[in-house]
């Protein structure tokens, strides 16, 4: 009996527990699975003839919303997402499948009308001659050569706009072609359209297709000689995977906890760019980027700039307000320019109903909308707007959100972003307070990778100032007055070697006023020329005001170096003037270095709660003691480029005076001065 | 070996996994994911959005969520300063589409010290489990020179989305075994893909 209950009771315990396992609720959460990854499908490039054949006619287009503009007095105050627009705008060299009864029988590709035509882009697209219904599907997917006129090589436009990174699956628009055979009498056009609204597609394909225009567009104006002239463009030619999603935010891939926090990014070591679709199936009050070409465009800069030139950005987190690392500044500021750079450019082929709404017709803008306003919903707001022809300084209608004194600050802008990127429109475009009479084809030059460009790969730290002295280059070691304002009145973008940057201070050690070098320029090499003023570096407290931990523009000098360009030099010394109070360092980052800041503990700001020097495996060699006498050996160091970074730490804010001037020079083992080259 | 005991091992170790089972099911948390380091990265877009964050938390959760959709669900936020806020903030209530509320749908954020943190609570109806639709809460306003717009969005089904679908497949990986985690069509896996470095905004 006591054998009975035992096992009863045993058994009784095992039915519970698995009958808990089996119950399903409403709330319970099924075990976790992975959606299963597949293969993108096979794009269709096989043309088939069929002699005769019947020619399809038709079109693929997409709806799109537009946008509603705030203004007052000509200027362009507001910038929201709006309505469906009228007319939709084709779908242009884009793959298209014809299939019967479930069998691909012809392929073909749309032209620059969104007609259907055949691979060539040119010729009818034909299906046999037999009288019947053929399913006809046109893609965001492109696998298109465009002519070399005036150009060296060819470009292909090679992309996709895909739904995830699981399914892989392309968006695409598909609609039934009924043929009465060629003896039937005219054949009635299909004409494709994909939607913009959520009620009449829940998949928003209008979406994705607009995703997919915008690469287009700028791909087109890239590869145009009005825009690069006879520059060979094929650094195009790698496939640009596009992954969006209606109601997804993608930041989701990142941090699955991403909740709310939207963002559209790109992948550099997979040529991959993700745009944010929404938030957790949320299209109508959730910040959505597919309709805001500014973002997209923004995110294909960051394509452009990997492809064609050279991306040293670290990435991470940016801060238009802040003085930010060098490289992410000019990346970011390079993407904010494409951003609103390609729209103002091609405005009717993006937002064909911009045109005539905008003052003057000129977009000026990086904008970025959260929500629509259409009669039906009306959850519309502006997120961010960047008026790229605002004065960087502070002065005219209306003030730039970064405003510097480019008389008091020379070269601070280098490290903000939005003056960067503000630099750059103002530079090439024509507008209200533009005007630099660079042509965009100087751009080109300076961003890739023939010798004059900032892309070569003897060329690591990109950054403006860089890029700048390549535009300067490019335009025969010229610029005109404009362009000189913009970039030393307007905005705080002094060439490096500018007169700006000399300041004159009292030097201890000699007992004398001497002139001075406040800024060597982000990156500049470092060479074995003794003949340069003295440095100095002008560190500022952590204040989070205008700058994370360790300001990059004040608190911070980069020079380049390389063994071969410093014969003899086995050690770098920093010798500093005695009226230093600030702890000075010396550190030897390696070529894709994140900045390790001096804090070792951080809030949920995040702001730094104790700080403390650190070390990194992004160093190659460091001396950080706690006088300012620092050497680094460079014996070990290998061939390549090192980065030089005098650094002055800045762990006790209140101790930092606000106008500290720390005056030291570089010299090598035996002494010798070591100088900074007068140009990149 | 007798029959009985055989059986009594095989109970015995059944009962042991059930329970062992059911034990870990229930204290897993299934919202904790591996600590990758881009996910203590603030995922925000550009810097007037990123001076919000330094300022602010917001955090939205459904507290109470109606089973049927003429019952009333409880949506709570939560704003924390992260630094004193010393002018007053706009929010407003935005409600998906047919949910409704008696209830005031906007107001005023007073300024708040450094960690201190206001609730706001808003009481619904067609917002249920049956069919997925959505809360949310925008802030807005100007700090310090600052522009705010920030929102948090919830919503009555997490798992109709397709958020909840890549919640599921990292728990999946994280519990697979060393060598089993799933890889893409690229052939690396999901970690692999989205690392901090190969990231840029």
């Amino acid at each position: 009996m006591n054998h009975t209950i035992t096992k009863f009771f045993i058994l009784s315990l095992l039915l519970a527990a698995l009958a808990a396992c089996s119950a399903k609720s409403l709330t319970e959460v099924p075990a976790p699975s992975a959606p299963t990854a597949t293969d993108e499908p096979v794009f269709c490039s096989t043309a088939t003839s069929y002699s005769p054949g019947v020619a399809v006619s038709g079109t693929a287009k997409f709806r799109r919303r537009g946008v509603d503009l705030g203004s007052s007095g000509g200027v362009v105050t507001s910038v929201t997402t709006g309505a469906v627009i009228s007319p939709s705008l084709p779908i242009k060299y884009a793959e298209i499948k014809v299939l019967r009864a479930g069998t691909v029988i012809q392929c073909g590709t749309t032209n620059n009308l969104g007609e259907l035509r055949a691979l060539d882009g040119v010729s009818p697209l034909f299906v046999p001659n037999e009288a019947g219904t053929y399913t006809i599907e046109v893609y965001a997917r492109a696998n298109y050569t465009f002519p070399s006129i005036g150009k060296p090589t060819s470009a292909t436009l090679s992309t996709a706009v895909k739904e995830d990174i699981y399914s892989n699956d392309v968006y695409k628009i598909s609609g039934t072609y009924s043929s009465n055979g060629s003896g039937g009498g005219i054949n009635t056009p299909l004409n494709l359209l994909a939607q913009a609204q959520e009620s009449v597609s829940a998949k928003i394909e209008g979406g994705a297709f607009n995703i997919y225009n915008d690469w287009v567009t700028a791909f087109e104006y890239l590869i145009s000689t009005s825009n690069t002239g006879s520059a060979d463009v094929s650094c195009l030619n790698p496939r640009l995977d596009m992954f969006w999603k209606a109601g997804f935010n993608p930041a989701t891939y990142i941090d699955p906890n991403a909740g709310s926090s939207t963002l559209s990014f790109y992948l550099r070591d997979d040529n991959e760019l993700y745009i944010c679709g929404g938030v957790t199936g949320n299209v109508t009050s959730a910040d959505t980027d597919h309709w805001d070409d500014a973002v997209i465009l923004h995110e294909m800069g960051h394509h452009i700039e990997n492809v064609c030139g050279r991306m040293d950005s670290p990435g991470g987190a940016h801060y238009a307000l802040y003085r930010i690392d060098p490289r992410l500044a000019w990346s970011e500021a390079w993407g904010n320019f494409i951003g609103g750079h390609i729209i103002k450019n091609n405005t009717a082929k993006i937002n064909p109903n911009l045109v005539g709404a905008l003052p003057n017709g000129e977009w000026l803008h990086y904008n970025d909308t959260k929500g629509y306003n259409d009669g039906a919903v009306n959850t519309g707001t502006s997120l961010i707007m960047m008026r790229l022809n605002k004065a960087g300084d502070g002065s005219g209608a209306g003030t730039a959100h970064d405003p510097v004194n480019a008389a008091t600050s020379p070269g601070e802008s280098h490290t903000r972003e939005a003056s960067i990127a503000r630099g750059l429109f103002k530079g090439t475009n024509t507008c209200t307070n533009c005007g630099g009479g660079i042509s965009f084809d100087k751009y080109w030059t300076a961003l890739g990778r023939s010798s004059n460009g900032m892309g070569v790969s003897t060329s690591p730290f990109s950054s403006s100032a860089k890029f700048f002295a390549k535009v300067f280059t490019a335009n025969s070691n010229t610029f005109t007055a404009s362009m000189t304002s913009i970039m030393t009145d307007d905005e705080a973008l002094h060439l490096v070697g500018s007169t700006s940057y000399t300041t004159t201070v009292s030097v201890s050690s000699t007992g004398t006023t001497s002139s001075t070098n406040a800024w060597p320029g982000y990156g500049i090499k470092l060479t074995t020329s003794t003949s340069c003023n003295q440095n100095v570096l002008q560190p500022r407290a952590t204040t989070y005001t205008f700058a994370r931990d360790s300001d990059q523009r004040y608190s911070n000098h980069f020079y380049t170096i390389r063994k071969a360009d410093l014969s003899g030099v086995t050690a770098i010394r920093l010798i500093p003037d005695s009226s230093c109070t600030v702890d000075l360092d010396l550190i030897v980052f390696n070529s894709d270095y994140d900045y390790a800041e001096d804090c070792t503990a951080y809030n949920s700001t995040p702001n730094c709660t104790s700080f403390a020097k650190v070390s990194s495996n992004d160093m190659a060699v460091l001396s950080r003691g706690s006088t300012n006498t620092e050497q680094v050996s460079i014996s070990g160091l290998s061939s390549s480029y090192f980065l030089l970074n005098v650094r002055g730490y800045t762990n006790s804010p209140t101790t930092i005076p606000s106008n500290s001037a720390c005056v030291y020079r570089l010299a090598d083992q035996t002494g010798r001065t070591l100088c900074p080259s007068t140009s990149y | 070996m007798s029959k009985h005991v055989v059986l009594k091992t095989i109970c015995v170790s059944l009962l042991g996994i059930g329970f062992g089972y059911g034990t870990t099911r229930l204290m897993h948390n299934e919202y904790e994911y591996a600590n990758r380091s881009t996910a203590s990265i603030p995922l925000t877009k550009l810097g007037l959005d990123q001076a919000s964050y330094d300022y602010i938390d917001i955090k939205i959760e459904n507290i109470s969520l109606a089973d049927k959709k003429e019952d009333t669900s409880l949506v709570q936020v939560r704003i924390t300063a992260l630094k004193d806020i010393s002018t007053s903030l706009n929010y407003k209530w935005i409600l998906g589409k047919d949910v409704v509320t008696s209830e005031n749908l906007e107001g005023v954020l007073e300024p708040l010290t450094q960690g201190q943190s206001k609730i706001y609570e808003l009481r619904v109806q067609n917002y249920s489990k049956e069919y997925q639709s959505h809360v949310s809460l925008s802030l807005s306003g100007d700090m310090s020179g600052h522009v705010v717009a920030r929102d948090v969005i919830v919503s009555s089904r997490p798992e109709d989305s397709f958020e909840y679908v890549v919640q599921q497949a990292a728990l999946a990986n994280e519990n697979a075994p060393a060598g089993q985690v799933q890889k893409l069509s690229s052939g690396k896996t999901v970690n692999e893909k989205f690392r901090k470095g190969n990231i840029v905004r």
